[in-house]
């Protein structure tokens, strides 16, 4: 299999969780950075689509962020926030995450950055109270740059999914 | 490599996306199936076996005719998900990606300055 090497990777480790682990060409400093402060965060985070036209960020454990990403298309807006649980300077942060309109949808984040020869490889963890609510943030992926190849692949799930219920794809 | 992983590879091709949603609408010998997307057939043929490994497709065992089947098992909801999840990150990623070169270009510009 041809993959580029940067490319994100998913893997889901259990039903509560999921990892995504992607390579960038930057020290670690910068990508901790990345994460950090709002006037970084602004520059890259969302849909290309979309502005935030609010990012809080107190820095500190305990100290909580709020980033509102809106969608300029149907003028919505969509707001997450948490509270940073643990900070590493350069190598870990940790905090709770929550999608505002959606009870219940808490759940750990944390983030890890390893660097070799001036490439620092990303993880980030997601740990969730239940596999429903991790399947939920799965699906609200959904929502987002829908590309037409998907499209298909979602009519092709619907005519066969029904006869293969049973199928298990656990790992 | 995971199942999930397997699944995810051979989903990440947009030659493969359409080779499936092709096979969606009944079995296809190999030459039907290059036909629509002007490929060389051991192209398709690769395409095929990473599908196959996958287990995505399968193919019959009659010697002329071996039609290529779906195999819509591991096409389960959260896989179909997950790609998509996975996708709208990596889409993030290369904003970041951009941004980053961005940055550190304009360090290197202001290390040259002092």
């Amino acid at each position: 299999m041809i993959e580029k090497n940067s490319a994100a990777k998913l893997s889901l480790p259990s039903d509560r969780e999921i990892l995504v682990v992607r390579d960038f060409e930057a020290p670690r400093a910068l990508l901790f950075d990345m994460w950090s402060k709002p006037e970084h965060v602004r520059r890259w985070y969302g849909c290309a689509a979309f502005t935030l036209p609010i990012c809080e960020i107190d820095f500190r454990v305990g100290g909580s962020w709020r980033w509102v990403m809106h969608n300029p298309a149907d003028e919505t807006d969509h707001a997450m926030s948490g509270e940073y649980r643990e900070i590493v300077r350069s190598e870990r942060i940790s905090f709770t995450e929550r999608y505002e309109p959606i009870a219940g949808s808490d759940h750990v984040c944390t983030l890890g950055f390893e660097e070799r020869d001036g490439v620092t490889t990303q993880t980030q963890h997601f740990v969730y109270p239940s596999t429903q609510v991790r399947d939920g943030h799965l699906q609200a992926g959904m929502e987002g740059g829908m590309e037409e190849t998907f499209a298909r692949i979602d009519a092709l799930l619907a005519s066969f999914a029904p006869s293969h219920s049973h199928t298990d794809l656990s790992i | 490599m995971d199942r999930l992983s397997l699944t995810f590879s051979a989903l990440a091709d947009p030659t493969r996306r359409a080779i499936l949603a092709r096979l969606a609408k009944g079995e296809a010998t190999v030459n039907e199936l290059a036909a629509p997307f002007d490929l060389q057939l051991p192209t398709v043929s690769k395409h095929l076996k990473v599908l196959q490994r996958a287990g995505l497709v399968s193919q019959g065992r009659r010697a002329q005719w071996r039609p290529c089947r779906l195999e819509a098992a591991p096409l389960k909801n959260v896989a179909a998900w997950a790609e998509r999840f996975r996708a709208n990150w990596e889409q993030t990623f290369v904003q970041l990606d951009d941004y980053l070169a961005e940055v550190q270009r304009k360090e290197k510009k202001r290390d040259r300055k002092k």
